[in-house]
This record gives C-alpha cells, structure tokens and sequence, in this order.
C-alpha cells in the first residue's frame, strides 16, 4: 500500500512516459514512411506517382 | 543510374513561392495531404493542451469518477490509439476481402498499409495501457484476458505483415495475405469484448452504448482524442499507402526487367529472334532506370 501510495505521488512521471512514448514512435514512424516514399519514388517515373 | 526522372516541379504545388504548402517533388505527400497534415498538426497541439492542461484529475469525488488522479490523462491516448488498431485491421480485412472478389490489386495495397499503421497502434496500446497497469495494478504485465488476447493480435498481424515479405510470386503473395489478415481479424471483436465474456483485470469499456462511465471535460478530451487520432490514421494512411503503391510499380519494373533479362539470357544461347527483341528491352529498361 506505501508503494502504491508512492507512485500516486508519481503519477505525472507515467503521464509523461505514455505521452512521450506515443509521441516518439508516431514521429519517428511518420519520418521513416516519409522518407522511405521519397527514395522511392525517386527511382519512379512521375506517371507511376498518380497522387503528384 | 539516373534517379531523376520525375521531371520539372510544378509550379504552385512544389515551387520556392508554395511556402508552407510546398510538398517535396518524389515523395508520398500531395497538396490534399500537406493541408489535411497541417490541420492535424493543430488538432493534436489542441488535444495536448485540453489531454494534459485543461481537464481536471480524477479525483473520484463525483459518481462519475474512479478515483484514477492524473492517470486519467493515459486513457485519453490508450482509448484512442486501441480505437485506431481496431478500424486498421477492419480495412485490412476489408482490403483482404475485396482483393479476394475483386483480384484488384488496390485492394491488397490498402490492406497492407492498414495493417503496418495497425501494428503501431498495437504496439502502442500496449505500451500505454502497460504503463497505466503499473501504477494502477502495481505490474507492467499480466496475463489477462483483455492484454494477452491484444498480444496476439499483434503477433498475428506481425506474421501477416511476414507473409507479405515472402518471396513469392505477387498474385499468390496478395492472395496469401489477404486469407491471414480475414483470418487475424477474427481476434478483433474477442480483443474488444473479453473484458465482457472473462473475469479480467481491465476495467470495463469507457464509453459503452452512449452510457460513458466519464462525463464533462473528461469526456470532451477523450471523444476530442478520438478524433484526432482517427485522423491521424488517415493521414498516416495517405502516405503508407502511396508508399505501397510505389513499392508495388518499383516491384513490377523490377520483375519485367530480371524476366527480360532471363530470356535474352536463354535467347542468346539459342541465337533466337525472340532473344534479340528482349535484348533490346533490356537495354532500354537499363538506360530509362
């Protein structure tokens, strides 16, 4: 129960852990989908990138 | 090899004077996408202010509330971005399913590009809601219904995302995926309600029937939440999949290219007239890629 209490006054530390974690992947994954398109459609023809 | 084939940028679109709205001339972005993308940027900076600012702690002092403290502000993430995976891997079933009737190859993209973004967002949830678990249970993990049947949504939307990567033919390849990801989706709605069919260590669904367990800011920041990270998949969306489309037509060149090469290969051993015209297009194919 003093553990639990414990953390309860740690609680903004988890807050900022989940935050800082969903915040971290989703730019990191959105640089990498970003980046990747580009090498990609480097080696493309501009009639084979249909959304430009 | 030249890589610059996509000719000049178009003015307005891509050039110097486009400012903000500028996309880069080879990448995945379009004007629609960059708009929709700027958008969602003050969105979630919106949902940053009401998620960690504004709404109040649950202090458990009113019927609504469950004594949750400052944790309440995980739920306003882990609900959304659980809410996010299951419409993911509906569209890849749907994707699957289509490309099963259909044979269209369209189909197959967006199933796949839905089921990548799927395997964030899993990933994701389970972080968060392990994260939320240790202070709230006093663990990072434990077996329960609701977290070990999310597990395995993600280890089976993991090996359809191995299946995909198999080398294999591309029409026997699509069709593979497509029976998986019909297959995996079927864990989906045992995910959503095991917390309702198992005696489980998760708590019972927020939002259920328009009879929401929170109400008044809290419930604003969570439905707000929702919203923002749904068009957060689509925005992700529009990216992955013109990734997969360009992927796909780079896969197409490639396979022409080795099975041209093939048969001049064979040709020329022959001395066929077949082998000469395969040549040549090989030879074009080089000098174009």
């Amino acid at each position: 129960m003093a553990l639990l209490a414990a953390a309860r006054d740690n609680e903004w530390a988890y807050v900022a852990a989940a935050y800082g974690l969903i915040v971290a992947v989703l730019v990191a994954y959105a640089a990498w989908t970003i980046v990747r398109g580009r090498r990609i459609g480097r080696q493309l023809p501009s009639e084979d990138r249909r959304w430009m | 090899m030249n890589t610059d084939t996509s000719g000049p940028p178009v003015e307005g679109r891509t050039g110097p004077r486009a400012g903000l709205f500028r996309v880069h001339p080879h990448g995945t972005a379009s004007r629609g996408s960059r708009v929709f993308g700027i958008v969602l940027a003050v969105g979630i900076a919106a949902f940053g202010v009401f998620a960690l600012a504004l709404s109040p702690a649950d202090s458990g002092r009113q019927v609504s509330e469950n004594e949750m403290g400052q944790l309440v502000r995980i739920m306003y993430v882990h609900v959304p971005v659980a809410i996010a995976c299951y419409l993911a891997f509906l569209v890849t079933a749907a994707g699957s399913a289509m490309y099963l009737w259909k044979k269209t190859a369209g189909w197959d993209l967006l199933a796949a590009a839905s089921a990548e973004v799927g395997v964030v967002f899993t990933a994701l949830t389970l972080a968060t809601g392990s994260i939320w678990g240790k202070i709230a249970w006093g663990t990072w993990w434990e077996w329960d219904a609701r977290l070990t049947s999310t597990l395995l949504l993600l280890v089976l939307y993991l090996g359809y995302l191995a299946v995909r990567r198999t080398i294999l033919d591309p029409v026997v390849r699509a069709q593979r995926a497509a029976i998986v990801g019909l297959i995996a989706f079927v864990n989906v709605p045992i995910v959503h309600y095991s917390v309702d069919w198992w005696r489980s260590l998760h708590q019972g669904p927020t939002l259920s029937r328009f009879n929401p367990t929170i109400d008044g800011l809290k419930l604003f920041t969570l439905l707000f939440g929702m919203v923002v990270v749904q068009a957060l998949y689509v925005w992700l969306m529009m990216h992955r999949f013109r990734l997969q489309y360009a992927e796909a037509q780079l896969e197409s060149k490639g396979l022409d290219l080795a099975l041209a090469e093939r048969r001049a290969e064979a040709a020329a051993d022959t001395g066929t007239e077949a082998g000469t015209k395969d040549a040549t297009l090989v030879g074009a194919r080089k000098g174009t890629s």
